[in-house]
């Protein structure tokens, strides 16, 4: 029997609670659709070998081969795709430090790369309550820094991209989260008409790290009774240790311990893989530095993926956009002991799912097989 | 310009719609008020009544439900006047509180309900026989078999009703009331008498309730005496009939249909019972001494079956032995509507002259015609209907919650939601006004662990009918969920009468309307607003109403586009930009024509694109908003 593309991803995708609202499957189709962080199944579908099928990225692809051309294969690690350089950076004008989740790297970049050209606009996530999020397209640097901050819950980026890329002419460039990433790469590798159409208008795609992302719902109920969550002005997860979320609220800050809000973590964050955005041209997260969170909180780690990136990230810096600095000692291998905590914990968990320990239903078999097993996450 | 109906031409001979042969019994009766609320096949009654009101001196309205409708009628028959009612056999459910007092308080001027049942509901959401009704209620029931004594009857039945003081029910079935039959008309009436209240007798049950259904009984026993003469009782056929057939109302024609095709008429008799609660025991004792085999038919329940059943057991002594075959053996079906074919197969098996209906081999043939040649038709709301657009929001934001929400409903064209017209998006539909007092309770549940979110939908004249009562209680004990109205400015199920919000009346009076929103503030409800035909803003605020914590109401208001063609020019022209439609292709999948399916939209096989079918398409634009590539559009008509 002939599996529709609409009721595999129904079934296999938002039926298996592995959906990450990335917004693809929406951007393509009209028979899917999203709201916040939710993305449906609408209307019966009977495309065989739909669109929505090559994009999704919890539907079946392989990860590893889809970052291979990015870097040359000495750069390639298992942990985190493609490195060719670690970076400690941060804006340099103070006005988006301020605005930015950390260093405000990835709003500064941006309305660089808007400037200069490289691209004629972002889809970003621009706040739409303060829990959640919309996909925005950006034409301005002021249109970029209202987006600067992340929003903690899924925002359907790649749907906006799409989106726009089948309405408006130009190229855009994509701020998105590791799972939005393996879609866009997807988007580009797939030889769908559709799809082709689509990619030669993506330019640029700047990824964030991310351990998860929290339901909408499920955090503003987790929320309610501690903070009014309409009052929320940002949010932050800082380092392990501190087993805490940071909200703001107006100026204030207060700190949630994190126990009372992990069960408001979308059920999909657990399947998934990749906690750098291996699929990027560059890849930006927060900083660790022995000051400690204080001080790193207003920095990022960039990671260097593509030459496009590299290429970016040189002529920023020359144009004095950006703060770069040397990563302290050991940062990259910290960081490939997070990624690769993630990864290890994506394919228990996937293969739970399965019932079956080689069945890692949208990653190849034998994934992550050469991960060391005796390492533990941070 | 008078109304045919109306016409003083006695024994002129009119081609009538059993409906319209009772509105004219009604004239001929000189009824002072007529209110009803309309529901088929009972609506063209008081139709043809508003109608021709300006040549009536009669109160015609179309009344906010049943029960007001016949308590406005029974106040004529309060104050010495004539007064009727007619209504659908569910309306008979909601009016009967009313009328199972009234039988006991009693009349003092001519009172006449009319019952129009609707045998496999073909246009309503049950099936009932509200014949029962008259045995519960101990109320005298006229049930025509003719146009003629559609005509007749009625107007007997206010006589009977002054006579005995006590509402009359007359009964009629849809092939009775939608066919039409040649009516010798009668004369009209002279002028009415005046009415006045006579305090000193009031229509008051209490203290002792039992006293008035004591003079209840007396009275129907006088109805027997009275039924035991009546011409609307006959038998014709042998002295000794093989089979005598027992039949009542429309079941006369089957009868005859079947006695006729197979040329029985000296094997089979017919004793026709138009007086069916209280029967005529005599007469019917006087005919069954003939009888051997007894053949029941009528529409509905075994209700004169099992009348006369019991009639013979109770004086079986003096009767020779009959076996009956009926409903209760079988015979004839108890769900459904009759037709002559039943007839004819059983009176044939009885009687060993089997004779084919309808040959097997044709029937397969045109089975497999009709499957060939025309195309599956599901229900469907017409193109432009504000309903499928509603539906189509309501679709989409149900599945974007997440929460597996529902919606009680009701009754009205939008009913047709439940089935493939509205996806099944509406889940519950029982009463007129049901769907906002289930979810008053489905509300309550909300506290208790149900977490799918409840909505509730209702029309424009449902919600002044029975929506009210339920939105108030909802409020008043916190029920949590989305009330949508369906605004639509129609009653347009049963033919776009009048109802409050429109400001007007059945007979085209200016009245001041009530509005919706108005009434939903004023009981506490947050209001909201919104056209349907604006996909985006619906599905929009249909979320936030699904989010919003506590009772909300939302009103969908857009024109039936039935009542808005009838008003004017369409607000445009859709057309189709051919290079721009994917058709088949990913990305759309004929969305137009295979999910959203406005019966204005086609597929051309040979172009592979979507088609427009402009003598249907009413230019409404909803898929314009569907179309992800924008090949569908709206041109400006000039
Ligand atoms: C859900 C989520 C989880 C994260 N988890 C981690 C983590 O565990 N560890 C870590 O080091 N970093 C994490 N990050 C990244 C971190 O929060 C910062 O985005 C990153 O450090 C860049 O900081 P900045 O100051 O340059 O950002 P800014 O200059 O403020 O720019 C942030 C950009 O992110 C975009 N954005 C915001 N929210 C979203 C979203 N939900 N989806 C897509 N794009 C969005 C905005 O459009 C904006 O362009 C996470 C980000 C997200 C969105």
């Amino acid at each position: 029997m002939v599996q529709h593309s609409f009721g595999k991803l129904n079934n296999d995708v938002v039926g298996n609670n592995l959906c990450t609202a990335c917004g693809a499957c929406a951007g393509l189709c009209p028979h899917f659709g999203s709201y916040k962080d939710r993305v449906a199944p609408l209307h019966e579908c009977t495309q065989p070998l739909g669109a929505c099928e090559e994009a999704c990225p919890r539907m079946p692809s392989d990860p590893e081969a889809l970052v291979r051309a990015a870097a040359p294969q000495e750069m390639i690690t298992q942990e985190m795709g493609p490195v060719r350089r670690l970076w400690v950076t941060r804006a340099k004008d103070e006005d988006i430090r301020n605005r930015g989740q950390h260093g405000g790297t990835v709003t500064a970049l941006a309305a660089f790369a808007l400037e200069q050209g490289l691209v004629d606009a972002w889809i970003m996530a621009r706040s739409h309550d303060s829990l959640s999020g919309v996909p925005t397209v950006c034409r301005t640097r002021a249109q970029v820094q209202a987006c600067a901050g992340t929003k903690l819950t899924s925002v359907p980026v790649v749907g906006g991209f799409l989106e726009a890329a089948f309405k408006d002419p130009g190229r855009f460039g994509v701020v998105a989260t590791p799972c939005q990433c393996l879609a866009l790469a997807k988007i580009k590798a797939s030889d769908h008409p559709r799809l082709r159409q689509a990619a030669e208008k993506l330019a640029l795609v700047v990824g964030l790290f991310c351990g998860w992302s929290f339901g909408h719902r499920e955090l503003s109920r987790a929320l309610s009774g501690r903070v009014d969550p309409d009052d929320v002005t940002g949010l932050d997860i800082p380092p392990s240790r501190h087993q805490s979320l940071e909200v703001f609220i107006k100026g204030r800050e207060t700190s949630v311990p994190l126990s009372k809000v992990t069960g408001a973590v979308r059920p999909a964050c657990a399947y998934c893989f990749d906690m750098t955005a291996e699929p990027a041209d560059l890849s930006v997260g927060s900083a660790r530095l022995p000051g400690g969170w204080d001080e790193a909180r207003h920095w990022n780690q960039t990671v260097v993926r593509s030459q496009m990136g590299e290429d970016l990230l040189e002529r920023a810096n020359a144009a004095g956009i950006l703060t770069l600095q040397e990563p302290p000692e050991g940062a990259l291998e910290k960081l490939k002991t997070a990624a690769a905590g993630k990864k290890r914990t994506a394919l228990k968990n996937l293969a739970q799912l399965s019932k079956n320990p080689d069945d890692l239903l949208y990653l190849p078999r034998g994934f992550g097989k050469s991960l060391s097993s005796t390492e533990h996450g941070a | 310009m008078v109304h045919p109906i109306t016409q003083e031409s006695p024994d002129q001979v009119m081609l009538l719609m059993g409906n319209e042969a009772i509105a004219r019994g009604i004239i001929e009766a000189g009824a002072s008020i007529a209110a009803a609320y309309p529901g088929n096949p009972s609506s063209d009654i008081v139709d043809t009544l508003a109608k021709a009101a300006k040549n009536l001196d009669m109160h015609v309205e179309w009344s906010v439900n049943e029960k007001v409708a016949l308590e406005v009628a029974a106040a004529a028959a309060m104050t010495g006047l004539r007064g009727v009612s007619a209504m659908k056999q569910n309306g008979l459910n909601v009016a009967c509180d009313f009328l199972l007092n009234l039988n006991l308080s009693g009349i003092r001027g001519g009172l006449v309900l009319v019952i129009c049942d609707d045998p496999s509901g073909i246009s309503s959401t049950n099936e009932q026989d509200s014949r029962l009704y008259a045995k519960m209620g101990e109320l005298p029931l006229l049930e025509p078999s003719t146009f003629q004594e559609a005509k007749d009857m009625t107007r007997e039945a206010f006589e009977l009703s002054e006579k005995l003081g006590l509402p009359v029910l007359l009964h009629s079935v849809t092939r009775l009331s939608h066919a039409r039959g040649n009516v010798t008309l009668g004369p009209l009436p002279g002028p009415k008498g005046k009415p006045s209240f006579d305090r000193s007798r009031p229509f008051v049950n209490v203290p002792a309730p039992a006293n008035a259904h004591r003079r209840l009984k007396e009275k129907i026993e006088r109805c027997r005496d009275i039924f035991e003469s009546s011409p609307r009782n006959f038998y014709q056929g042998p002295e000794r009939p093989d089979v005598m057939l027992i039949t009542t109302g429309a079941g006369l024609f089957y009868s005859l249909e079947g006695v006729e095709a197979l040329g029985l008429d000296v094997q089979v008799g017919i004793l026709k019972v138009g007086t069916t609660f209280p029967l005529p025991s005599r007469f019917l004792l006087k005919h069954l001494k003939k009888a051997q085999q007894v053949v029941f038919v009528e529409e509905g329940a075994p209700f004169l079956e099992s009348g006369v059943k019991e009639l013979y057991a109770e004086h079986a002594a003096g009767l020779p032995s009959i076996s009956f075959l009926g409903k209760a053996e079988g015979a004839l079906p108890q769900v459904g509507e009759l037709n002559p074919d039943v007839m004819i197969r059983l009176l044939g098996r009885l009687l060993d002259c089997p004779r084919e209906t309808r040959p097997e081999s044709y029937e397969h043939g045109i089975r497999a015609a009709v499957d060939e040649l025309v195309p599956d038709r599901d229900l469907a709301f017409c193109a432009g209907c504000p309903h499928r657009a509603t539906y189509w929001a309501i679709k989409q934001a149900l599945a974007l919650d997440g929460r597996n929400g529902f919606v009680c409903g009701d009754i009205g064209c939008y009913g047709m939601g439940g089935g493939p017209a509205g996806w099944s998006q509406m889940n519950t539909m029982q009463a007129m006004g049901s769907g906002a007092g289930v979810a008053a309770g489905m509300g309550q549940l909300t506290n208790m662990g149900l977490d799918q979110p409840v909505v509730a939908i209702c029309g424009d004249s449902t919600f002044y009918h029975a929506a009210i009562p339920a939105l108030i209680n909802a409020r008043q004990h916190g029920s949590n969920f989305l009330f949508l109205v369906l605004d639509n400015d129609a009653t347009a199920m049963t033919g776009f009468q009048p109802h409050p919000g429109l400001g007007t009346t059945a007979t085209g009076q200016a009245a001041p309307p009530v509005a919706i929103g108005d009434l939903c503030r004023a009981m506490g409800y947050p209001v909201d607003m919104c056209d349907p035909y604006d996909l985006k803003a619906t599905t929009d605020a249909i979320m936030r109403g699904l989010e919003h914590e506590g009772p909300q109401v939302l009103i969908l208001k857009r024109t039936c586009a039935l009542v808005a063609a009838r008003q004017g020019i369409p607000p445009g022209r859709v057309i189709l930009d051919t290079d721009r439609c994917i058709g088949e292709n990913c990305g759309c999948g004929r969305m137009c024509t295979s999910a959203f399916r406005c019966p204005g939209l086609g597929w051309d096989p040979v172009t592979k694109t979507a088609r427009i079918d402009q003598a249907i398409c009413t230019g409404c634009g909803v898929c314009t908003r569907i179309c992800p590539t924008g090949a569908l559009k709206t041109e400006a008509t000039s």
